[in-house]
């Protein structure tokens, strides 16, 4: 079982192309007492990798829908690299249809959020991950 | 027998105020309003089961509410950008909202959000329109217009 301090030190990737959803949920994140001061971001797939690749993280919260490299895409690659699919991925969506969710974890997906949602349901698909992969 | 429009209106129904509610903190009740002029324009396009745009209006004040709720930041300090890109999310998540209710078994595919430039495009007729009054004073049109090319999303 993680700890609250555990959770406090962890180092977040938010990945989608909307300034203000990860303002949002940066702000949730902080709110939440998940990450404060680690939280980097992202606009699409092909920067959330340039991140991965420089920094370490350990978790990504990451829209599917986005221009440039999707999250789909994204996880292909994440996927082929034993370094990179450790990082367990959570996906934040407005699209959860059984065939979505099907086809994502799939690829190593751990989680899956539909937005809206309310911030204590990104806290908890969090916490049910991390303990998961403890 | 029920139409598509039918199914929009008892989607929109739902999922417009579950998206303002949950992640704007305003309630919202469908009603009927004069458009405010000037407003500011976003389009979604969507694919899936059926193709097509969906577009929201909203007044500049009502984008700056939204993005003060969203933000955490104080009304007077949402800049034109902030409000911009809160209405663009907007616009994706009723978009996404609906049609997460109507495509549940194929899942579908939407594009970024533009600002538009035109209040009312002209090329495609409008299947449906309606008007969400918030409890702010504020007023949200909706509408989604059809241009075929049913296909399966990725």
């Amino acid at each position: 079982m993680l700890t609250d301090s555990e959770e406090r030190t962890l180092s977040v990737l938010v990945v989608d192309d909307s300034p203000a959803m990860r303002s949002f949920i940066r702000r949730v994140l902080e709110m939440s007492g998940i990450a404060p001061g680690a939280i980097r971001e992202a606009g699409d797939g092909k920067q959330a990798l340039e991140v991965l690749e420089t920094a370490p993280v350990d978790l990504v919260l990451s829209d599917i829908n986005m221009p440039g490299m999707s999250g789909s895409q994204m996880m292909l690659r994440i996927a082929s690299s034993p370094e990179l699919r450790r990082i367990p991925v959570i996906i934040v969506s407005t699209d959860s249809s059984p065939k979505r969710v099907k086809s994502m974890m799939a690829l190593g997906v751990r989680g899956f959020l539909q937005k809206p949602f309310h911030p204590e349901s990104l806290r908890s698909v969090i916490h049910h991950v991390l303990v998961a992969e403890a | 027998m029920s139409t598509f429009r039918d199914e929009l209106h008892q989607l929109c129904a739902a999922a417009v105020p579950d998206v303002l509610e949950t992640m704007f903190f305003v309630n919202a009740v469908e009603d009927s309003a004069p458009p405010p002029p000037d407003p500011l324009v976003v389009d979604v396009g969507f694919r899936g089961s059926r193709s097509g745009v969906f577009t929201i209006r909203l007044s500049a004040g009502v984008a700056r509410d939204l993005a003060s709720g969203f933000l955490g930041v104080a009304v007077e300090q949402v800049t034109t950008g902030q409000a911009i890109e809160t209405a663009c999310e907007l616009a994706n998540m009723l978009c996404g909202g609906v049609l997460s209710r109507s495509e549940t078994e194929c899942g579908f595919d939407l594009e970024a959000p533009v600002a538009a430039t035109e209040p009312y495009s002209p090329l495609t007729p409008v299947v449906y329109r309606t008007q969400f009054l918030l409890d702010n004073g504020g007023w949200l049109e909706l509408e989604f217009r059809v241009t075929g090319g049913i296909r399966e999303a990725a």
